[in-house]
């Protein structure tokens, strides 16, 4: 019995390392799910291809993504130039906007990372545009008038959808459809502004808008 | 995750249809003016021949081939949308009593379809010879509410 007990004395030391060392592994591998495992980069389609197609339009938008586990810390930035005439008007615009958020997936078992997700976007453009008019007035009779909006800050919020899926290699597609909401843009009173880069004509409080994304992936981290 | 796709697909088309610009307007220049008893505050008859405005071919309420008696209790009135003010006459058949009224315009691109409308806002009286007059909605719209009441 004294030499029975001597043992479990013994390896007992053993059995409770090997557990912490267990304990630690799993520690290990959940701090490290939460590193990146690379980077997203790419381009929306959409924009690329109404550019050459639509003549009211020429603009062009990248994303990059990070993941973080089955969280995503998006950024995007575009341009885009829109110009509307008809016999009697004359509009045109131009600037920047970027977007930031976040995504969260909903595939957290996929060996390939592929993503369903939804998520939120900040959204910050700056801008210019002007506007000429003939009006004709029955009792008033004929005039143009030009206005013009210079440096023009909007902001506003998005909620988003969309799906990411690897194709092959580092090669990437997806699309995003997005929820636009709670415009505000700091134009002096005079004349409003129509259309925003990044968001869209200004005339509702929400509208909708929808990207197409090529991406490619730069791996930092093997993936598990 | 497909089912998922194709739902928020058809979503997004059937919303981009939807998201289509209506040409529906909400500006107008033009106000509207009641009239009423000075002692009484109560709505009131105004009997003028016509009403003109400075800048304007047109007159109101002018009849053709020959002018006769205007007998209203509210008057419908449109102001110079390219300036910021607009003097109106109210000739009478015993003389005339002028309205001036000031506003700021807006003018907003609605689409290439629709084209683009114009708005006047913050009315306010410049001067008159009419006893009391005040702007009860200082907005000009297409709804055409009471903008001015003019007590007499």
């Amino acid at each position: 019995l004294k030499f029975l007990s001597s043992i479990v004395i013994l390896l007992l030391p053993i059995a409770l390392l090997a557990q912490k060392s267990d304990s630690l592994k799993v520690e290990e591998e959940e701090v490290n799910k939460f590193l990146p495992t690379g980077i997203r980069v790419g381009t929306d389609l959409i924009s690329l291809v109404r550019s050459r197609t639509d003549d009211s339009f020429s603009g062009y938008e990248f994303n990059a993504e990070v993941d973080f586990y089955r969280y995503y810390l998006v950024a995007e930035m575009g341009r885009w130039e829109r110009e509307f005439k008809t016999d009697a008007e004359d509009y045109a615009n131009s600037g920047n906007y970027f977007r930031a958020g976040i995504d969260v997936s909903f595939l957290k078992k996929d060996p390939d990372k592929n993503t369903f997700f939804f998520g939120a976007r900040y959204g910050h453009g700056t801008f210019s545009e002007d506007f000429t008019v003939t009006t004709i007035d029955p009792v008033w009779g004929e005039m143009e008038n030009t206005y013009s909006n210079d440096k023009v800050k909007a902001n506003w919020g998005e909620l988003v959808t969309g799906l990411r899926v690897k194709m092959f290699g580092i090669f990437w597609m997806g699309y995003t459809a997005r929820y636009k909401f709670a415009l505000s843009t700091n134009e002096p009173r005079g004349f409003v502004s129509h259309d925003v880069p990044g968001y869209g004509k200004t005339e509702k409080p929400s509208t909708w808008g929808f990207n197409y994304q090529v991406l490619f992936k730069i791996p930092v981290r093997k993936q598990k | 995750v497909k089912n998922w796709g194709w739902i928020v697909f058809v979503i997004v088309l059937v919303s981009s249809c939807l998201d289509d610009a209506n040409c529906l307007r909400s500006g107008e220049p033009t106000i509207r003016i009641n009239f009423r008893n000075l002692t009484t505050g109560l709505t009131d008859t105004i009997i003028f021949m016509n009403i003109a405005a400075e800048g304007a071919d047109s007159i109101f309420y002018k009849k053709y081939p020959t002018d006769v008696k205007d007998t209203v209790t509210t008057a419908l009135l449109e102001v110079n949308p390219f300036a910021n003010e607009t003097l109106f006459t109210f000739n009478f058949t015993n003389g005339q009593k002028t309205l001036k009224v000031g506003y700021k315009n807006e003018v907003r691109f609605v689409s290439d379809e629709c084209g683009s409308e114009r708005f006047q806002y913050n009315l306010k009286i410049l001067e008159t010879q009419f006893d009391s007059v005040r702007v009860v909605n200082n907005v000009l719209s297409i709804k055409r509410t009471v903008n001015i009441e003019i007590f007499k």
